[in-house]
């Protein structure tokens, strides 16, 4: 997995190529984190090249949605159909703010 | 058909090897790309699962992996030698409950319970067999 992030006026966009599996998530989640205690609360992950994602890509979702909690906004967005399926499968499609 | 037999180590790196490894395989076999997805969460958690919560001492460990495909179906087989643990025992996952209150628990085997067409657990000479099973238009 290849994680990138872009500032914006509104936002700092995270963008991902590959899985977010297993070995990836920890990687995925300490880049997020770093951009939180930056101070930066406004939070878009791109899913455009995102191959798969499993539980251990949603626990990271959880966990960086309940940091930003009451700061700011996570949005997930380009999600592809199968990465969709996971997330309605396990009850997390109306949980997040996908776009 | 021909079967191919993977081994890995219960290491976290080996697991990413191992789904790299099914799906060339599936494409091998001409299975599409939708099914590799879906494989590839499969054995990502069932894999993990067995790695994290398989085994009790820190000793290296051998998880024997056989695919084979007949028809339209794709077969997986994984073999550890890990505590005995059925995980289609396991209680389901609730998928409604709010953010706040979600658990993490049960949502892998959710996962492959609901992307797979059937999955099968026995306990064979001291070894865990999980067996999963999945059909696909190929081309």
């Amino acid at each position: 997995m290849q994680v990138t992030k872009k500032k914006t006026e509104n936002a700092t966009e995270v963008f991902v190529e590959g899985a977010i599996d297993t070995l990836s998530s920890p990687k995925l989640l300490a880049f997020v984190e770093e951009i939180i205690a930056s101070g930066e609360y406004n939070i878009t992950v791109d899913f455009k090249g995102v191959d798969y994602v499993s539980s251990a890509g949603l626990k990271t979702f959880l966990s960086l949605s309940r940091s930003l909690e009451g700061k700011g906004n996570l949005i997930l967005r380009n999600m592809n159909a199968k990465v969709k399926q996971v997330f309605d499968i396990t009850g997390f499609l109306p949980l997040f703010n996908i776009q | 058909m021909a079967e191919k037999t993977i081994v890995i180590k219960n290491k976290d790196e080996e697991i990413s090897k191992a789904v790299e490894l099914v799906r060339e395989y599936l494409r091998h076999e001409n299975f599409s790309e939708d099914c590799g997805c879906s494989l590839a969460v499969a054995f990502d958690e069932m894999l993990s699962n067995v790695i994290h919560h398989g085994y009790d001492d820190l000793s290296e460990h051998s998880i024997k992996i056989t695919l084979s495909a007949k028809g339209k179906d794709f077969i997986g087989i994984i073999e550890d030698d890990g505590v005995e643990f059925n995980p289609l025992l396991q209680p389901e996952a609730n998928t409604s409950l709010p953010l706040s209150e979600r658990k993490m628990g049960g949502l892998g085997i959710h996962l492959v319970r609901k992307m797979m067409d059937k999955v099968e657990y026995k306990r064979i000479k001291n070894k865990n067999v999980l067996t999963i099973f999945k059909a696909d238009e190929r081309k």
